[in-house]
């Protein structure tokens, strides 16, 4: 009933009648059971607490919330407590957590309950997050819309699959070394990861302390500028959240591409990159150019040492937060799982003192190099061709740590430099995948972000691309 | 498994990693990534002067760039 409709679309629908609501959300839970479990993206739906919220937005007459009845679900790390001591499942898409529950509702989920969205429940994540194909033989491996013999990156594997098949407009996800942005891309949409502090990572099940952020999935670019401007803001119970005056994003999206200069670092982000996909990239740049903006090439010094040391500092804090669990329950881990925590434990206080130390200079020192000279560069997301289930799908092994390493070469940095970015779909390669490109912007740059996305999905029209479900 | 550490602190995870019957080769494989990832660590510099938070280095950047958003 909502099928590939953007909210605006979905709120005009419930506006024309109050008992379109019930449709809808009828219709979006039983596509979410039906499509989403035939896709592996589904954890759970929750029928009675859909229509509990449903009748509450509506009892309450507040007809100009941003997201007044537009059912969503979101990846399975966000938490919500019920009232009455009931909780949804806090698993962490693991086995090890078997029916944990949640202690809290996340505050990203309080901000969209409150701007009027009914949450339907929650769809499937790498273990522990902990992954970038977004292979999970617990909770089930998401297949991709477009191809459903190829996988949907991860680790928010199943917000992207549900997305992706229009059953609802945007969703959530999270983002420590390109979780948002490799599934987006591999699916065919928007994914944005905010800059470090500007969205609450309070109540989502942790990976990095440092490096976790909490982004939208979305077919829209102004899909994503709505979810974004909901969930933006100081929150006291994230450490690392920053007060800043938040823009109007859609208003600013609108301004156009004209005058943003953009980078193409050559360095690093193209040499790592298959050719495929460098060209694809080059491409963009130049309709950028075509579109208004200033262009320039550009070298991100020292660049290659931040991959490596984001791997090293996730490990780190995944093992800080999950050893015990790790090691008590080990069976229960997948090995490549366990494996990737494991790898954090042997870092001493000193190093990881060092670690998070030496973060701070090289951002510092590229943030003032990099943006005196453009706005945002552009990089592929995906250095590679989407790979297919079968043939990533590898053992505890070295294969499997370099196809990690490998698959985030260009988006783990930027985790790593704590900068705002955003993956663009564009294309198809020549499996009927999509093919992306990021752009990453300077601290708090999230406008130009969108203004520069919004632009380039009128040029791509990608909106119109549906797969065939 | 793992042979020659001579770090007190490896041997102690080590053995904590035996004790809860991880399996060896995976313990190497963990051991061999850890390793190379600390030393690319060890290989960094820490610049002087730099600021406690990455917070901290975000509002100079921006106050610098005369930005109205703080």
């Amino acid at each position: 009933m909502i099928n590939f409709k953007s909210i605006s679309e979905i709120k005009d629908l419930i506006f024309e009648n109050k008992n379109n609501f019930f449709k809808i959300l009828e219709s979006t839970i039983d596509q979410l059971e039906s499509i989403g479990k035939t896709l592996n993206a589904l954890r759970f739906t929750d029928k009675d607490f859909a229509i509990f919220q449903g009748n509450k937005i509506f009892s309450e007459k507040n007809f100009n919330l941003p997201l007044f009845g537009v059912p969503l679900a979101h990846k399975e790390l966000f938490q919500r407590k019920l009232k009455g001591g009931q909780a949804w499942p806090n698993e962490g898409g693991s086995e090890s957590r078997k029916n944990l529950l949640s202690d809290q509702t996340a505050k990203v989920i309080s901000l969209l309950d409150k701007a009027g969205s009914i949450d339907c429940g929650r769809l499937v994540s790498v273990e522990y997050a902990f992954g970038v194909t977004g292979h999970n033989e617990y909770a089930g491996t998401p297949k991709n819309p477009w191809n459903r013999t190829y996988v949907c990156g991860g680790s928010s594997s199943g917000s992207a699959a549900i997305v992706a098949s229009g059953i609802i407009p945007v969703a959530l996800g999270t983002d420590t070394g390109g979780s948002v942005r490799l599934p987006a891309s591999a699916c065919g949409l928007f994914g944005l990861k905010p800059t470090q502090g500007l969205v609450s990572r309070d109540g989502v099940f942790p990976l990095s302390t440092s490096l976790d952020t909490v982004g939208p999935l979305s077919r829209s670019v102004e899909d994503a500028a709505k979810v974004l401007q909901i969930i933006s803001g100081k929150d006291k119970n994230d450490n690392l959240s920053v007060k800043i005056n938040i823009p109007d994003f859609l208003t600013e999206m609108k301004k156009g591409i004209k005058k943003i200069s953009i980078g193409l670092p050559k360095n690093y982000f193209l040499e790592g990159s298959d050719k495929i996909v460098s060209d694809n990239t080059v491409k963009v740049f130049s309709i950028c150019e075509k579109l208004g903006a200033f262009t320039k090439d550009i070298r991100i010094p020292n660049i290659e040492t931040a991959n490596d040391l984001n791997m090293l500092l996730i490990s780190t804090e995944a093992a800080l937060s999950h050893k015990k669990i790790a090691l008590e329950k080990n069976k229960s881990f997948n090995q490549q799982t366990l494996m990737r925590i494991l790898s954090g434990v042997f870092t001493s206080s000193e190093e990881y003192k060092k670690l998070k130390k030496y973060r701070i200079g090289f951002i510092k020192n590229i943030v003032s190099k990099v943006f005196e000279e453009v706005d945002l560069f552009i990089t592929p997301v995906w250095p590679c061709l989407i790979p297919s289930i079968k043939e990533s799908d590898f053992g505890a092994n070295d294969k499997a740590a370099h196809l990690v390493r490998r698959i985030g070469h260009n988006t783990r940095p930027i985790n790593y430099l704590g900068l705002p970015a955003i993956s663009i779909p564009m294309g198809f390669d020549e499996n009927g995948l999509p093919l992306s490109i990021q752009l990453v912007g300077k601290p708090f740059s999230e406008d130009l972000l969108l203004r520069a996305a919004f632009s380039l999905e009128k040029e791509f029209c990608f909106w119109d691309k549906k797969p065939k479900i | 498994m793992v042979k020659n550490v001579k770090n007190n602190y490896h041997l102690k995870i080590l053995n904590e990693l035996e004790k809860a019957k991880i399996n060896k080769e995976l313990i190497d494989n963990v051991y061999g990534i850890s390793k190379k990832q600390i030393e690319t660590l060890k290989n960094t510099i820490i610049q002087d002067k730099i600021p406690d938070t990455v917070q901290e280095v975000f509002t100079d950047f921006l106050k610098k760039n005369k930005n109205d958003k703080f």
